[in-house]
Order: C-alpha cells, then structure tokens, then sequence
C-alpha cells in the first residue's frame, strides 16, 4: 500500500505570507513588499525579523523557493530575493483555507 | 537617504555572506520609505530598531540550526548573547521598576553621581597630569633626566649645567638624539601690551628629538642655536590668543625683557612643552637664555634632559649607561665652573621614561589630589554601603514576587541577574549624571589651581579612553557592590517555600541595614575629622601671624624699555627711582627687589651658608633687596640697621640676617659685625649689618624659615643695568590707584615698563591654593558623607517601624505606653551610630596621622575635631529618628493588629 504524503497546512502568519507572496507575484514578492502588504490589508505592525523566519521555514518545508532579483537604486544598488510559491505552496494554501472554510461554515462570527 | 552605516554593518557582520547584500537592501528599502513617510529622525530611530530586531534573528538563527558549518564558536557566542539579551532585559525592567518610585531613585542617584563624580573630577585631574602621553612622535622612546640635589626637595634644584650635559651627550650611545631646555618666566612685550610668558630654552635637538614640526613656520635648530639667533617658536595658544591667529606672524617681533626676539614659527595645536600642567608660550634657542635673564653665559643650566633611544635600547640600558658616566660628567663640569662646583658635586641623576613628561606642578599638588582621591574613594564606598541597605530593604519586600519566580522553575542566576540589572541600572544613571558633572568640576577646579581664569586651560583634560575606562570600570563596580548583600539574599529567598514568604521585611534584613549603617558611620568620622583638622589648619593659617604685613602692600613687574643704552651708574638709576616712588603722593615706603615674597623665584632657592668661624653651616633663602624692604613689609629689626644705598661696591660687602640665621651661625652670641660665607656662587664673605624678625616670606606654611638678605646696589653694575627690578610699593590707596601712580612714575624715569601690578594679598593667596583645595574637597566629601549617613540611618530606623507595626500593636495593646515604644527606637538609633563610633574613632586617628603629615599648624590629634565630628554624628542620629518616631507614635493596636 503506497501512502500519499498528506498536504501540508499552514500556521496563521505563514498563511498571511504565502498569500501576500501570491498576490504580489514573481517580480514583486519580497520581504520588504509582504510585510508591507500584510499590514496595509491587515493593519497590523509586521516585523520583518519575523517575515524573514517564517520565509526560511517555508522554504525549507519546500512550499516556496527565492532567487536574487534585479539591484535597484532604491536599495542602495542591492539585489532583492524574489519569493515565488511552489505547487506544494499554494497546495497547501489551498488546504489551510479549505479548512479554515469547512470548520467556519455555519458558525455565526 | 541612506541607513545608518552601523545598521548596515551590524547585519554584513552577522549575516552569512549570500544572505548579507540581501538583507542590507531591504533595510535600505525599507527605511528609504519611512523617510518619506515620516521624516529622518523617526525612520532613523524604527531602522536602528529593526536592525537588532533581525540581528537577533540572524544570531539565533546560528544557534538554533545545527547546520555542518555551525561551529562551538557559533553556539558560543550566540549563547553568550543571550545571556546579554536577557540582562538587558533586567536592566530595561529595573529601570522601570525604579520610575515608580522616582523619590528614591533620584535620591540615590543623586548619592552614587556627587561621590562617583567627585571622584572622576579627581582622576580627570590625575590623568592629565600624570598619565597622559605627550603628544610626540613615539612618546614611549624617551627618557627624561633630571637631577636632585642631595638632600633637597627636587623643585629646589636648578638643574643640570650645559657642560654636564655635553659631556653626558659625548660619552653615551642609548640614544639617537639626545636635547636639553630650560623653562622660565619671563616679561614680554607683544603688540605694545605687557603679558607675563612661560618660555623654554631650548637645545638645537630639542625638536629633533621630540619629532615635533611646526604647524607654520619652522622650529628652532641647532643653526638658530650656534648663532645665538634672537628667534622665537610660538606655541598655537599663543599665536591664537596673543597674536590673534594672523597668518603673517612669522616675521613678526616681541620684546623678552628688553630684546627683540622674531617669531619664526608656530608649534603644532597639541604641544605645549615637556613641562605638564606648565605650558609653554614660547621656544627660543638655549643659547639667546643667558642674554634674555641677564646671566653669566658659562653659567647656564637646563630643567632637564630628554632623549629619544635608539631603536633596541631600553630604558633599564639607558639608566645603566648613564649612572655609569654621571660621576665623571659631573666632576668635569664641578671643574669648569668653579662657581656652581659645589652646587653640581652634589647633583645625582634622576632617569625616568618622559613619555608622560616632567610635571613640577603634579608634584606640588600630587599629595593634595592623592589625599583627595582617597577620601572620595571612602565616599564611595560609603555610597555604595548605603544604596546596598536601602536596595536590601527594597529586594525583601519582593521576595513573595521572587518565590512565585523560583517555583515557576527561574535559575537562581535568572533571579541574582534581575537584582544586579536593576543596580547597574541605577549606577550608570549615576555614571551618566556624574560624567558632565565631572568635567564641568575638574574644569573649574583647575582654573583655580593655576588662578588662570581668562586664559585657556594648562591641562588637557578632554576625556580620554583612560577616564572613560575608570567610568565605565566604576559603574560595573558600583553596581556589583552595591546588589552584593541584595543578591546573597535573593539567593537565599529562593531556598525558601513560598509559604514561609512575608510580604514584610524580616528581622535579619534590618539587622543587616543596621550593620551597613554603622560601618557607615565608621567611615565618615574620618572623613569629617579630616575636614575639620584641614579647615582649621588654613583657618589658622589665615589668621597666623606671617612676621611681615602683606596687606597694602602693591607689587609691581617691570620690563627693560626698548633701544635704551646702559645706565652710566644704574645705582644712581636705582637710587633715583626708589626716591621718585617714595616721593608719590600715597606712597608710604617702597623697596625694590629681584624676587617676589611668597612666590618661587631664582633667588628664592636655598643656599649654604657657614659663619666665619666655619663652625656652623645652615641653608637659607638669599634674597637681594634694597633699602626701605623692610619698612615697606613691617618686618621688626631686632638688632643692627637696614641697608642703605651709601652700602655700594665700594664698601664691604654687608648682608642682614634672620633671627634664625643669627641663632643657628652664632648660638649664643652677637651676630652684629661677624662675618658669613655664601657659598654656591662665587665665594663671598658678608658682614652681618642687622638682625631682623623671622618672617614666612618664602612661603605661609612653612615654620623656621631662615633668609639672608643681601643689598641689590652691591650686584655687578652689568647685572642691575640688565635686570628689570620688581617695585614693592606699601599704600592705603586702592590698587587702581598706585597702579596709575606707579606707571606714571617708572615709565616717566624712562628706563623701564611696568608689565603687571598686583597685591601682594594675591601672591598669599596662591600660596595658600593647596590648603584651600585640601578644605573644599574635604569640606564636599564631609558634607556629602553626613548626609549619606542621615539618609542611611533613617531608611533602617523607618524600615524597622514597619517590620514591627504588628509588634508595637501588640506592646501597645498589653499595656506598653507610647513612650516605652519611643524610648526603643532612639535605643536603636543611637547604639548603631554608637557602634559605628567605636569602630570610626581609631580610622580618624589614623587618617588624623596621615592629612597632618602634610600639615604644618594643626596636629592630627585635635580634639576639638574629634568632639566636633562626635557631635554631628550624634545629632544626625538624633535628626533621622524624628520621623520614625512620629510613625511609630502614630501606631494604634486595632489598626496594627488589623493588618497582622
């Protein structure tokens, strides 16, 4: 009997960040842009420390990869490392919401 | 708008390399945006935040992920920064903790900055004069040498002949080069205004030998030397203040007593000559010295000797090397100067690193600053005795809050580090107020030392790395002492079940506060003994009969006038300028002298004398005066007359003598018509003509001071033609006045110029500058230890009325009168300060020992001083139980026992 891996799920600030990551997509998602994003939706103060780590922790669940982008004046002439999902990363997305979906169903909120 | 570049570096510091560029962008994308959102300062301030927010991140990013590249370095210092991060943690809480009580946070912070300041003013002070380094090419290759007298306080010496030194110079290989200088003080003339300038003679390797250039111009050189050129370095503070700072002042002239001397460069901004705490204004070759101070040219001397080793050569070498040669250098040089041999048979070498320069003045006052250091160390230690009781009694009323910690699984080190945060907490408060405080002090304290107020400062005393070592140094000391007996005792509280736990102090925590204040008390009856025997030591001083009347007597500088030829009889000159003072409308008497009384002068040193039996020798003042001295200083004759100008070159040479000079030459005769030898110069025997008063005229404190007084018309006519003689002027007039009169007078004569004139009140007043120093500092201290010992004494007595509210209640209820409750708190307050006597008396009676030793009216054991500190304490003790008392009294049984 072959088992397949179960998709992964996403804790609540990694859910925040997949998704800015999404939204802003390829040439935009990076950590100075998601931490940005979550807080203009959110109205909450992101540390960026935190994006940081919960960006290393994806990455290491496989559920986003980086790579350095273009150097921009604005940045001093430094590279930024672009955040793309990967399908096991909107996989997982999509998990994490579907549950969230299933379990507030007809709940009154 | 960029990060601020230690943001940046911080992170490429702790980021692995890829990572770096990345994360430097994002803290400048980042912040570019919260500067234009809202503005430098706030953005600056959230970005500073934010990168140790992700330096954290990054640090514990290392520890946590055991990766192949992680090495025991890593984890290391990531725990170690945890550990940092946790006592920061502390410190930031104890420094909340204390915002809700700012009463007595302010209180002892206001204790630990006036004792921590205190004592940084002092080492500020101790550092510029005795630990800072020249600022000269490799300050640690030179040695300096100097000679002592045998037998005589080194400031008495003269110095080391030109000849001793060249034969040094010849015979040694220590050094690549090797320099003399001579410093003294001297008129001048600049842009037609009079000033009083520090100037050193210099040799033509003195430069060379520093490594020093000239910031404009050039420095003097051996060419300047061997041609005996009238030139001049400035120093940079005298080209600001004197020459204004013009461009073109090389070329230009100033007039040193009477010679025009050109100003040939500027020295560098930092440089101010070997001399530490005496800066010298000008540099002039060695050789232009003689004809500046009118000397004989064979007779010439340097302060010191400095030079620079060869690379490889040590000092222990260079010591060896010349002790070895010393002996025959001086017994060649004794040979070529007949008349200093026996002054120069006796110089011994004195071989020391110069790295740190030669400091007359520090020795003058290093006794004063040491005693002063010592009684603010002891303040310390009293402030941090007291901030360790107050912070006990503070620590035991939170044990119930440290329980909970400790069974919720806190390390007794988590809990010893909450205690030592909030103390450092507390110290570098006081640090951060005291260091200000400090500066501002040792500023003040050496204008007053040099009684220089309207010219910058003779010290350097800008904070150096030494200053902030001993800042930082004493903060963490302070604040280790001060949470010792508060940490044991935390420590000890967690052994503890939380059951057990009161929300009151406990017994042993008063028993502890009652011990700190007696040792408290121990330390401050030295310290005010020392105030009282200081103070009453210059009061009496002060009120001491000096043997001459200072008072209404004006002294007054004169300079050489430029381009006039030698008199044809400068007795006559004297003469008629004596006779023109005396003559002003006011003028009471007037005398002229070469030295001034109270002050250091070349003559002012002590020579040997012997009478003319040869039997009896002392050493004595020689002080050249003229007729009318005496009368102008209202010192008696006890027997013989005063000089009189009929006593020239043509007559024997006369000489008149102090009481104690007649008594020591001539025990049990008449002095009047023997004869006395002064040795030193030129053999010369004098006839004793008078017998006067003894008088302190070298200097106020000092008892037995023997003078031999020789009359100025009897000099060489070269020497009274050259020399500028100094006016003594005795008047009721106000200075204002006599100093027109004066002017009018001498300048009218045509001869001379008058530089300065000045009361010679002010002169004893200098004199006086370590004793008045001596009585502030001890005076601060004494003051500041009372208080302390109030503070501390109340804080235990108040802490013991609220352990024992339910005690007292109870006594109260069982039928004790309030009275009874009373008479058991002063018990408490006076056997505390009782014990602390006991164990203070002795410490004073040694302290007493140690500052009379460098005292001369009052002796250690002044009872009154004693009786007087006895008494204060005694009165604070009394002071500090009043408000205790009135709590206690205030106590009922229903309320006491209600709270129990």
């Amino acid at each position: 009997v072959t088992k397949t891996p179960p998709t992964a799920t996403l804790a609540e600030f990694e859910l925040l960040v997949m998704v800015a990551a999404m939204r802003l997509g390829a040439d935009e998602a990076h950590a100075v842009s998601i931490a940005a994003d979550i807080t203009q939706r959110t109205g909450r103060g992101v540390r960026r420390a935190n994006v940081y780590m919960t960006l290393q922790r994806l990455e290491d669940k496989g559920l986003l990869t980086t790579a350095l982008g273009d150097s921009r004046p604005e940045r001093g002439g430094k590279p930024r490392r672009l955040v793309t999902p990967t399908r096991e990363g909107v996989a997982a997305v999509r998990a994490t919401m579907a549950g969230i979906n299933a379990m507030t169903r007809g709940v009154r909120i | 708008m960029t990060a601020p570049r230690w943001t940046t570096a911080l992170l490429r510091q702790l980021a692995a390399p890829a990572e770096a560029e990345t994360l430097v962008g994002d803290l400048e994308e980042a912040h570019r945006a919260r500067v234009a959102r809202r503005g430098v300062l706030v953005a600056t301030i959230l970005t500073a935040f934010e990168a140790f927010d992700v330096a954290f991140l990054l640090v514990r990013r290392r520890v946590r992920l055991p990766r192949p590249s992680v090495s025991w370095l890593d984890v290391k210092l990531g725990m170690r920064m945890l550990v940092i991060a946790n006592f920061f943690r502390d410190t930031v809480r104890g420094l909340r903790n204390w915002r809700r009580t700012p009463g007595s946070a302010l209180l002892m912070i206001l204790a630990l900055g006036l004792s921590g300041g205190a004592l940084l003013t002092l080492v500020t002070l101790f550092d510029a004069l005795f630990w800072r380094e020249l600022p000269v090419s490799h300050p640690e290759e030179l040695v300096g040498v100097s000679a002592i007298e045998r037998g005589m306080p080194q400031y008495e010496t003269d110095g080391i002949p030109l000849s001793l030194f060249n034969s040094l110079d010849r015979a040694q290989n220590v050094f690549q080069s090797f320099a003399g200088f001579e410093q003294f003080q001297s008129a001048a003339v600049i842009a037609n205004s009079g000033q009083r300038l520090t100037i050193e003679g210099v040799d033509g390797r003195y430069f060379e030998t520093l490594g020093v250039r000239a910031a404009l111009g050039q420095v003097v050189g051996a060419r300047e030397v061997d041609g005996v050129s009238p030139v001049a370095v400035i120093s940079f503070r005298c080209w600001q203040t004197r020459f204004g700072a013009a461009r073109d002042v090389i070329g230009q002239t100033l007039r040193v007593q009477g010679e025009s001397v050109t100003v040939i460069g500027v020295a560098p901004r930092a440089f101010t000559g070997l001399e530490v705490g005496t800066p010298s204004d000008a540099w002039v070759p060695a050789s232009l010295v003689p004809r500046l101070l009118k000397s004989s040219p064979g007779l010439s001397f340097f302060s010191a000797l400095v030079g620079r080793l060869r690379p490889g050569a040590s000092l222990q070498a260079a010591r060896s090397q010349l002790e070895t040669l010393w002996p025959s250098a001086r017994q060649a040089s004794a040979d070529s100067l007949p008349e200093a041999r026996q002054y120069t048979l006796a110089l011994q070498p004195r071989i020391e690193s110069a790295a740190r320069g030669f400091s007359a003045v520090g020795m003058f006052y290093r006794h004063t600053l040491s005693l002063l250091i010592l009684s603010s160390a002891i303040t310390l230690v009293l402030s941090c005795a007291n901030l360790s009781g107050l912070l006990l009694a503070r620590w035991s009323t939170r044990e119930a809050d440290l329980a909970v910690q400790a069974a919720l699984g806190a390390s007794n080190g988590r809990l010893v580090s909450q205690v030592v945060g909030e103390s450092l907490a507390l110290s570098m408060a006081a640090v951060l107020l005291s260091a200000p405080l400090a500066l501002w002090s040792a500023k003040s304290l050496t204008v007053l030392l040099w009684s220089q107020p309207n010219l910058s400062l003779p010290l350097d005393l800008s904070p150096d790395y030494r200053v902030l070592g001993v800042m930082v140094g004493l903060a963490g000391l302070v604040a280790v002492c001060v949470s010792l007996l508060p940490a044991a005792r935390v420590w000890s509280a967690k052994l503890r079940l939380i059951g057990e736990v009161r929300g009151l102090p406990g017994r042993s925590v008063t028993r502890w506060g009652r011990w700190l204040v007696a040792a408290q008390v121990a330390l401050s009856v030295p310290l005010l003994v020392t105030a009282w025997i200081v103070a009453a030591n210059l009061h009496r001083l002060e009120g001491a009969n000096m043997g001459f009347r200072p008072d209404g007597v004006i002294v007054v500088n004169t300079t050489n006038q430029s381009g006039v030829a030698p008199a044809a009889d400068p007795v006559e000159y004297l003469i008629e300028l004596a006779t023109a003072l005396r003559a002003a409308p006011g003028i009471g008497a007037a005398a002229l002298s070469w030295s001034e009384p109270l002050s250091f002068g070349a003559d002012g040193r002590r020579r040997p004398l012997t009478g003319g039996d040869g039997l009896h020798g002392v050493r004595s003042f020689v002080v050249k005066v003229s007729p009318g001295y005496f009368e102008t200083l209202s010192v008696p004759f006890v027997a013989g007359r005063d000089f009189s100008w009929t006593d020239d070159r043509n007559q024997r040479d006369v000489a008149i003598i102090s009481e104690g000079v007649a008594r020591e030459l001539f025990p049990g005769a008449d002095a009047l018509g023997r004869r006395v030898r002064l040795g030193a110069q030129p053999d010369r025997f004098l006839e004793v003509i008078g017998v006067v008063a003894d008088a302190k005229l070298a200097m106020p404190q000092a008892a037995n001071q023997l003078f031999l007084f020789t009359a100025l018309q009897q000099e060489p006519p070269r020497s009274l033609d050259l020399s500028s003689p100094l006016v003594l002027l005795k008047s009721p007039l106000p200075p204002g006045a006599i100093e027109t009169l004066a002017r009018r007078t001498i300048v009218g004569l045509g001869r001379h110029d008058v530089v300065e004139v000045h009361p010679l009140e002010h002169t004893r007043d200098s004199a006086l500058l370590p004793e008045r120093v001596m009585r502030l500092g001890a005076s601060y201290f004494a003051g500041l230890t009372a208080l302390l010992v109030f503070v501390g004494l109340y804080a235990v007595l108040n802490l013991s009325v609220m352990r024992r509210i339910p005690e007292i209640g109870l006594r109260l209820a069982l039928g004790a009168s309030a009275h009874d409750i009373r008479v058991t708190l002063v018990r408490e307050a006076f056997s505390t300060a009782a014990v602390g006597l006991i164990l203070g008396v002795p410490l004073a009676f040694a302290s007493g020992r140690l500052v009379a030793s460098s005292l001369t009216v009052v002796g250690a054991h002044d009872a009154l001083a004693f009786g007087g500190a006895i008494a204060l304490i005694l009165a604070i003790s009394t002071l500090s139980v009043l408000i205790p008392l009135r709590r206690a009294g205030r106590i009922t049984p229903v309320e006491a026992l209600g709270s129990r």
